[in-house]
């Protein structure tokens, strides 16, 4: 059967060690461009066979930071699935990765006042273990890994073709490659 | 530190941000406007974000250097972005310079992101990566502990 994630992707492992929701707010809800709260933030909608979860949480997660995290590095995050932790509605909106399919996946929850975003942290705080999602940076290398092999254009355009990575996503992938299989 | 982390600081900060943050793609939400707090910090009049400290990197490294050794003008949720962007600095020497009294934050969100920022380094800084072997039997944040833990594990 059929489920559905909608997956925030973290910001800091460390945000979620805290207990007040404002510190939480102040760092995994915050705008990239401002540096102010985001009451419209970012969420990508998965919906897959169960099996097939988990590997799509990867996949955007993979997505995502190729198109935005700087320094480049495939690393470790902790997400949340908020599906059903607020009562905000989600809506559709084209996402700015460099990626087809996270972009048509990707919504905004639209949070009518802080107080619904701390409330949403809360929840999440507290169902942590059903709605908490590890990526580990091998999870995101292994995936990068398979796309190269597979020729993936839209990753071949950021890290290069197999055996001839360039730009600075290309060179990150390598170095993570050559220390993963030193030291596996 | 302990101004800008009390909770005091936190809400009029919040209620701050909301009403300057431009909404010019978003008009069409209705959003809670809530008066300004009274504890105005300094740094929220000056526009910084995570996008901008990516560009001083890029454009004006001294800049970001200079927020980040001045770190008590940006609160830790900035701080951490303010070290992570600094990694893409390509002199190691400053980044390592600049990063390593963060890993001593009282703030594991900071120290989380002074991990992320000298990673890119530690191949060229001895200094950096001794400084976190040394820190992992005593960093008490797992989060933090799980970062240090990745980056050296590629290394070792």
């Amino acid at each position: 059967m059929v489920q559905r994630l909608v997956v925030r992707l973290g910001r800091r492992k460390t945000a979620w060690e805290k207990t007040d929701p404002r510190e939480i707010a102040d760092v995994e809800f915050q705008d990239r461009s401002t540096g102010g709260l985001d009451l419209r933030p970012s969420v990508y909608v998965i919906t897959a066979e169960p099996a097939d979860l988990r590997p799509l949480v990867v996949r955007v997660r993979a997505e995502h930071s190729a198109s935005f995290m700087s320094p480049p590095r495939p690393v470790g995050t902790l997400e949340f699935n908020v599906d059903g932790a607020t009562t905000a509605q989600l809506q559709p909106s084209a996402g700015e990765t460099k990626f087809q399919y996270a972009n048509s996946i990707h919504a905004e929850l639209l949070l009518q006042s802080i107080d619904e975003l701390l409330a949403l942290i809360a929840t999440l705080r507290l169902e942590r273990d059903a709605r908490a999602i590890s990526v580990s940076g091998n999870d995101v290398l292994a995936y990068v890994d398979a796309r190269q092999a597979a020729n993936d254009p839209e990753w071949t355009a950021i890290v290069g073709p197999a055996g001839a990575e360039q730009g600075e996503w290309g060179a990150a992938v390598v170095s993570f490659r050559r220390k993963r299989d030193n030291a596996g | 530190m302990a101004r800008v982390n009390s909770a005091a600081s936190i809400e009029g900060y919040l209620s701050a941000r909301m009403l300057a943050r431009p909404r010019l793609r978003r008009v069409e939400t209705p959003v809670e406007t809530p008066a300004i707090g009274a504890s105005l910090e300094p740094q929220v009049l000056e526009d910084l974000s995570e996008e901008k400290f990516v560009r001083f990197a890029e454009q004006d490294p001294a800049r970001l250097v200079e927020l980040i050794r001045s770190n008590s003008l940006l609160r830790p949720a900035l701080l951490t972005f303010a070290a992570e962007a600094a990694g893409r600095i390509a002199n190691t020497a400053l980044v390592v310079g600049a990063l390593l009294p963060l890993l001593g934050h009282a703030d594991p969100v900071v120290r989380e992101g002074a991990v992320y920022g000298l990673e890119p380094h530690l191949e060229a800084s001895l200094e950096a990566r001794e400084a976190l072997r040394s820190m992992v039997a005593r960093e008490p944040s797992p989060g933090v502990k799980a970062a240090v833990n990745d980056a050296l594990a590629i290394l070792d």
